[in-house]
This record gives C-alpha cells, structure tokens and sequence, in this order.
C-alpha cells in the first residue's frame, strides 16, 4: 500500500512581491507504507517546505498529496494531522509542560479521552519510545538531550499517526544520544509499523537506516532510489553540495586505484568495509547486504 | 611563558548562588592552552563543554578559580571588551547570530562599536570577506545564503575585530555535508595561515581527528587531554566521554581484530584510502599490471 503519493506539487513563498521564491518546483514521488525513508539535500533546497505539505501545514499552490490512498483537500488538515506525525528540528525546545506525562498527553486533550485510557495511550507511547515508567512524573528540565528528545518525539507518536516525518532528529545530540534517536526511529518503522521519514545531513545515517532515499536539489526531486543506487553517484552529489558516506568514499577511490582487484563501489557501512576486505584479499566471502547485493 | 593564550586556574563555575543545591558546571579545571593551537573539545550533552568555552572569553565569570586570556584576568571587568575582541565566538544555530541587513553590514557591525574610521571599516570588511570567500556575496541579504554561507559571514565578523582566538560552539552542527566542510575548512586556514588559536566544541568525531589536540569533558571535569592519535586508541576513554571511533578507525579496528595488518594511524578517510592501499599493494594488485 502506498503510504503518501506526492503529485506535480508545487510551492511558491511570498507570491506576487518582489521576494517571490519558488520552493518547490512539480515535485512527485510515492512512498510505500511501513518503510524507512530518507531525504536528502543541500540547505535551503526544499526539504523543510516538502515535509510541511504532509501534514497540511503548508498547501500545495497545485499538485495533489494522497494519504493512505486517499486525496488530501484543504479542508482534510485535522485529518491529515492524525494520520502523519511531524517532528520539527529541536522538538525539545517546544517542550513546555510541567511533567513528561503531561507533556506527551497534551496532543490527547481534544480526545475526549477517560483518564485510563490516556494514561494507556501516554504509557504506550512512551514504551515505544523508550522512555522508562519513573520519567514520566518527573519535569523536562531534568532530562537530558537525548530523553527531551524521546519526550518530544513520544508526544507526536501518541497521536498513533500512521507516518512520522523527522527533520533532522539526531542535530546537536552526542554520539549516544545520536544513537539512541536514530535506532528509535529505527524501532518504531520495524516493530510497530510506523512509516517514517527522516530528514537528514548525514549521509551515514541515511546509509545505515533507510530502505529508499529521495534526494532534492533547488526545489525537485534530483533521484530517488535505495541507498546503494543513490550513493554510486559520488559526483553528482557533490556537485550538489551534498556528500556520500564515508566508505562508500574510501572504496570507490580504492577500485580506481586497483582495477584489477574488483573492488566493490558501492560499500556503505563498516561492516560491510571489512567483508569487501577481506574478500579482496582472499580471506573470506562477500557477507551481508553487499552479498545480497551482488545475487 | 609567553605562548599561555588561554589559562585556567582551578576553575569552577555553577549556575546556581544557591548554596544548599549548589551543582558545577565546571570543576576544579587547570588548562592551558598555548597559542596558534587547534584544540577540540568534546564530551556528551551537557558535560559542560560550552561553559568551557563562554569561560573563555568572559561571557562567564569563574565561581571559583582564574581564567587568564593573554594574562589578563577575565574577572577584571575593565579588560572584558579587551578580551572578548581577542577571543571570538561562532554559535550552532546561523540564524540567530546575524544582525545585518546585508553580508557587508553585519560584518561591520562589531567595527562600529569600537569607533574605527570609515576607511578602516572598508578595508578590515573587504579583508574579512576576502578571508572568508564572501567577496561575491557582500550585499547580499543574510537569510537568503546558505547554512555554510551564514557560518562565514558571522565568522567574517568576528575576523574583522582581529581576533586572536575563535571559538566554535558546535558551530557545524546544523549545517549539510558541504557547509560542514566549508567551516571547517575555514577554521583549518585560519589556524594555519593567520596562526589564529581555535577551540573547536563538537560531538562530530572527524573534527576531533583533524585537531591538534583535544580535551574531553565529562560531567565537568576535564577527564583527558591528549592527541587524537591517542585517545582513539583508548577504548576505555572513548565509551567513557560517551564518544565513539570515527568510522575509518572503526574499520581498521574491525580488520586487525580479524587479523588484517593495518599498519599506521587510521582516523580519516584518507588515512584510510592510504592503509588499505598499502595492504593491496602488499598483496601484489599494483597498477593495471594485473588486467
């Protein structure tokens, strides 16, 4: 089942004055319920624009936007707002009530919910974000980053929305904290269903998580495709100020440098470095996705 | 000694006056760091980092202890511009630290407050945005650059003070992949050609690598200060300050555990480019030889 089908749209800023901006110029692209997604692209190319018009926030100037199948009308918004999620940039700082619990239950209140069932909805959605039963009575301030992160992010997921859209959930956080966020994200596609989108700066990241990648360039959709596809493409994405992964970099200088050896492009996680390696030089097999990759 | 840019003194900083719940920031922390130095400090989330660096330069005033920025006393209220015109700061978030209309405006923002002429104005602006490769962009308006583009100009202001030292409070972290690059590259040239001090805070590990010298901070204390070359060899440190390896390292990590001979140090991808076509020189794939 496709989960947010995106046709022809496109946005204008500040339409008819002398600061018109065209943000985003008849973009489409599907994405399929229950998957990871990743998009990429360079400040200021669109990708913040993109993600408003999931939920309703912003209105295509034309185009349609379909969710669960179904197409979105300007006067869908509250609906559209159940059914897709959105995690801003810093979620934490929008935190404002006086315990977690409190927090995560506001988006509850026009549910006309008896207190049970909130509390059930509020304890759910923080299991499923990892957040420890003690937290919820303690005040945000306390917490750190990366637990003001989850708090942020299990107010949204409360809601049960069917896609989750992440702008840049990982920014600022510790390499723990980092971790921690993005194996959520991670969990909540996996295990609960959840479709998610990510936005992202980092390559390596994207690399490791998403199932399908949708990179933007100046208001479109430059590519789209699974990690392996997109990252082959070391020149093109430069070219528009955006990078690839780390080995991805190192194994495609290394197969210029030694055609003869028949090393692999389109390596993208450690792991699957160290296999190149050692296959390469004799001492095992192609092992995990760079295997399947190669059937 | 002469070289002691920046020195502190048993320094202790909390937030609180209170003293039945009284908590530190910073604690009992001696450093000293010497000029022309390119220094990364990292730790987790709130171990104390960016009260480190607003120590620095006066933004913070020590609770207990000194800290001495060219052997002046930051609790010296008379030296406080002094200090703060030798030792500039750039924040995380671009958008919040730009004041002007145009690029050429905000950087001759801090100019006009210390009363130059109208000539040193426009010869310090055209150096800075020569420094920071602007030249192209000097009327335009700030929101309309890009992240990396923003960066620079809020660094092209500080360079036109004539600073001495910059401090890079995550200064990256909201950037995408090429104004990372960009930054850091400007951080880097202006270490190596202007010989400005820099003080990197970030929790990205491939800033640490490309340091001098860096200082990891947990729960206020300053727990190691070391090269990176070591302090990636020390596993223990490493998962103490909540960091980890930097992927190249990672992989040179994974393959000598596998028995690969990885010879040198292995933090950045080019180090590791280097190592791995060392091994397969080794192995006798040189050139086109073999097809």
């Amino acid at each position: 089942m496709t989960a947010l089908k995106v046709e022809n749209i496109s946005y204008t800023y500040m339409k008819k004055t002398p600061f018109e901006k065209k943000a985003l110029d008849n973009v489409s692209f599907q994405i399929e319920a229950g998957t990871f997604t990743g998009i990429i692209g360079h400040t200021g190319c669109g990708k913040s624009t993109l993600i408003q018009h999931f939920n309703g926030l912003l209105r295509p100037d034309s185009g349609k936007i379909y969710i669960n199948g179904k197409l979105t009308e300007g006067s869908d918004v509250k609906e559209m707002r159940k059914k897709v999620g959105l995690v801003f940039q810093y979620p934490e700082y929008q935190l404002f009530e006086s315990t977690v619990y409190r927090d995560i239950a506001f988006g509850l209140r026009g549910e006309k919910l008896t207190e049970e069932e909130e509390r059930r909805r509020v304890e759910d959605a923080a299991r499923k974000t990892g957040l420890t039963h003690d937290t919820l009575d303690r005040s945000v301030y306390e917490l750190s980053g990366g637990q003001k992160r989850r708090v942020a992010i299990a107010g949204i997921t409360v809601m049960n929305p069917d896609i989750l859209v992440l702008d840049e959930p990982a920014a600022g956080l510790d390499p723990e904290g980092r971790k921690e966020i993005l194996k959520l994200t991670k969990d909540l596609c996996d295990k609960n269903g959840v479709t998610v989108i990510l936005v992202s700066h980092s390559m390596e990241d994207i690399a490791e998580l998403a199932d399908n990648i949708i990179v933007m360039n100046d208001g479109g959709v430059e590519m789209t495709g699974t990690p392996r596809e997109i990252f082959k493409n070391v020149k093109r994405l430069r070219e528009i100020c955006l990078d690839v992964p780390l080995m991805t970099d190192v194994f495609s200088r290394l197969a210029e440098r030694f055609p003869e050896a028949g090393i692999r492009r389109d390596i993208l996680t450690v792991e699957e470095a160290a296999c190149e390696v050692l296959r390469v030089i004799d001492k095992g097999t192609a092992c995990g996705q760079a295997a399947e990759a190669e059937k | 000694m002469t070289d002691d840019f920046i020195r502190f003194e048993n320094v202790s900083y909390s937030y609180t006056s209170d003293a039945d719940n009284i908590k530190y920031a910073i604690e009992n922390a001696d450093l000293t760091i010497k000029k022309g130095e390119f220094t990364a400090i990292a730790g987790r989330n709130g171990s104390g980092k960016s009260t480190l660096a607003k120590l620095m330069n006066a933004l913070l005033i020590p609770t207990y202890g000194k800290v001495y920025v060219n052997g002046k006393d930051t609790s010296d209220e008379s030296e406080v511009w002094d200090i703060r015109r030798t030792v500039g700061m750039v924040f995380q978030n671009p958008d919040s630290q730009i004041v002007g209309a145009t690029v050429e405006d905000d950087i001759a923002f801090g100019l006009e407050n210390i009363g130059l002429s109208r000539d040193e104005m426009h010869e310090r602006i055209d150096r800075a945005l020569l420094t920071v490769r602007l030249e192209k962009e000097r009327s335009t308006q700030p929101h309309l650059l890009s992240g990396g583009q923003k960066q620079r100009c809020a660094i092209a202001g500080i360079t036109a003070m004539r600073p001495e030292c910059i401090v890079f409070d995550e200064a990256t972290a909201m950037l995408d992949p090429s104004g990372r690059r960009e930054v850091m590259e400007l951080a880097h040239r202006l270490n190596k050609e202007n010989g400005i001090t820099i003080v990197d805070i970030t929790h990205h590990m491939e800033e640490v690598c490309c340091a001098d010298r860096v200082i990891l901070i947990e729960s206020g204390k300053i727990i190691a200060d070391t090269a990176p070359s070591e302090l990636f060899r020390n596993r223990r440190l490493v998962e103490e300050a909540g960091l980890e390896l930097p992927k190249a390292a990672e992989l040179a990590e994974v393959l000598r555990d596998k028995g690969v001979p990885v010879r040198g140090t292995v933090l950045t991808g080019d180090e590791c480019f280097e190592a791995l076509s060392e091994l397969l020189s080794d192995l006798h794939f040189t050139g086109e030889s073999f097809a």
